[in-house]
């Protein structure tokens, strides 16, 4: 299907546009975000699938992830990750582009698009496993 | 076995540290080496490997040594430690319980006293199964919250492959066994034995029989409703609970590959945001290019176009009414040719052919020469040939208009 030119895609949670203009960086940048995020939640003992998307975040929940994830090299050498203000600023592209919600001046809840990063995880298991099988 | 009883319980309670450890390495190796049973012993410093060998809680394989299985499942229960057991041990119920349902049903009025051993060795074999079913379903919940938990600190892909065999080997098929709708299932076969033996608790002549079949009736509904327990447990928290385990650990396995090297990856693609400004410093002349375009106007003109002479309907009604004041008319195509004359300057082929549509109208008569004679008429450039056909004067002509109105 497409969409003013571009190719629409369609699933059951989310629908998105793809161009062979991409924003790579910014794609890079949000797949780190959520990878620690999800990498964190999960060491804290909670459900991380089911907190990113049914309920909402405080800045400074992510902040407390972030400052003390033990991937603290690859997050310092990240320019929209590294610091306080950074990230602030990294959030509000993420509400721009639909991707979460800002529910308050410091809270945000996630949109169903974080599915398509999620898929996009998985994704991976499946093709490195399928290359192991080759 | 010369010990009492109470002195052999009384040996296992003042060792049960022995014993608990002896029944952890079975439990993680499968046997106890001799060595291994040697090093226990010395660490407690109590020699009792005489005891245990004489009160018959070990035996000797080979040159190691293993728990018999009756003290064996006695720490088992004890403990509440058990492994999950694959379905196929306890689909062998289905067997058991089936051979001994299908030799009551066929010898019910034989020999009483077989029947009524019969009944109770049923009986024993399904309390087993249940027991087996709650422990194994017990069991698999621990396992799948200390995995959820992972205690054990296992590798995500760990995680997804256990998960993974859990369902496919344990959790799938002990649903089938559980499953009362499954014609091959254990449930159904139960569901069966029931009917059967709440018929027999009340029509049978022998009265110890009766109230063993009342036993077992009233056994198998309390066995039902758990097995149905059992079963909710695992669609209802295990299986979501394990499969949860399943996408979370794939997705954690993705995204620690994925940070393994993340500058390295393909990522997906996310539409490029473009901002295209209206004004820019060429605006002026794209838009003067725009207008230049309607500077020039060049006047065009429309010809009307002639209007088609209007189409000419054939008036049935009023050429059957010239036709018949005419009659009889001696030549029905030259008086065509000298009506449309007389109507319009110029006759048309078309009007022409309309009109001679009368001749074929029911209500004339028509008369032909003896001989076929043909003229030939001159319309514009044409010229038909045509043959002669002559009208005569009716009796009564129908006047076509009559039905119409």
């Amino acid at each position: 299907m497409w969409s003013f030119n571009y190719e629409l895609r369609l699933t059951q949670d989310y629908a998105y546009v793809v161009s062979e203009e991409s924003a790579e960086m910014l794609s890079r940048d949000i797949c780190i975000f959520i990878a620690l995020l999800s990498y964190e939640l999960d060491r804290d003992g909670k459900n991380f699938l089911e907190r990113i998307q049914f309920s909402e975040f405080e800045m400074e929940e992510i902040e407390n992830y972030f400052t003390n994830s033990s991937y603290i090299d690859l997050i310092l050498s990240n320019k929209q990750l590294k610091d306080t203000d950074s990230r602030k600023n990294f959030i509000n592209t993420l509400n721009r582009r639909n991707i979460i919600e800002k529910t308050g001046d410091n809270r945000f809840v996630f949109t169903s698009a974080h599915k398509f990063f999620m898929d996009f995880a998985s994704d991976i298991v499946k093709y490195e496993n399928a290359e192991k099988d080759e | 076995m010369k010990a009492e009883p109470k002195t052999i319980l009384r040996f296992l309670v003042e060792h049960y540290d022995v014993i608990a450890e002896l029944f952890e390495t079975q439990k993680n190796d499968g046997i106890i080496a001799y060595e291994v049973l040697n090093q226990i012993i010395a660490k407690h410093e109590h020699d009792i490997k005489s005891q245990l060998i004489e009160y018959k809680i070990l035996s000797p394989v080979n040159d190691n040594y293993e728990i018999r299985t009756v003290y064996y499942n006695l720490v088992e229960f004890i403990l509440s430690e058990f492994k999950p057991m694959l379905p196929e041990t306890i689909e062998k119920y289905h067997t058991s319980v089936a051979e001994l349902f299908r030799k009551i049903r066929e010898n019910i009025n034989g020999d009483k006293v077989t029947l009524s051993q019969r009944l109770n060795d049923l009986a024993i074999e399904i309390r087993s199964f249940y027991e087996m079913v709650e422990r194994n379903t017990q069991s698999l919940l621990t396992e799948t919250r200390e995995l959820k938990a992972n205690v054990k600190k296992i590798d995500y892909r760990e995680k997804i492959v256990r998960a993974s065999r859990w369902i496919d080997e344990y959790i799938i098929p002990l649903n089938k066994i559980l499953d009362i709708n499954h014609s091959a299932s254990v449930a159904n076969k139960l569901y069966e034995i029931s009917e059967f033996s709440n018929k027999y608790r009340l029509n049978f002549d022998d009265e110890g029989a009766r109230v063993q079949f009342e036993k077992l009736y009233f056994q198998l509904i309390q066995v039902n409703d758990n097995l149905l327990r059992q079963s909710k447990i695992l669609t209802n928290e295990l299986l979501p609970l394990i499969e949860r385990i399943r996408t979370e650990s794939i997705i954690l396995t993705g995204w620690i590959t994925f940070m393994k090297n993340p500058y390295k990856r393909k990522v997906p693609k996310l539409l490029k945001r473009k901002e295209v400004s209206i004004y820019s410093n060429d605006t002026f002349y794209n838009a003067s290019e725009i207008f230049e375009q309607f500077k020039n106007e060049v006047d065009v003109y429309f010809e009307e176009e002639e209007h088609e002479s209007e189409k000419w309907i054939f008036d049935k009604i009023h050429y059957t009414k010239k036709l018949k004041d005419n009659l009889p008319v001696e030549n029905f195509f030259s008086w065509c040719n000298k009506t449309l004359k007389e109507d319009y300057k110029k006759v048309e082929i078309e009007k022409f052919f309309a009109l001679t549509t009368l001749a074929f109208d029911e209500d004339i008569e028509r008369e032909y020469g003896a001989k076929p004679q043909f003229d030939k008429i001159k319309i514009n450039d044409l010229t038909l040939t045509v043959p002669k056909v002559t009208i005569n004067q009716q009796p009564q002509l129908i006047d076509p208009t009559d039905g119409i109105s």
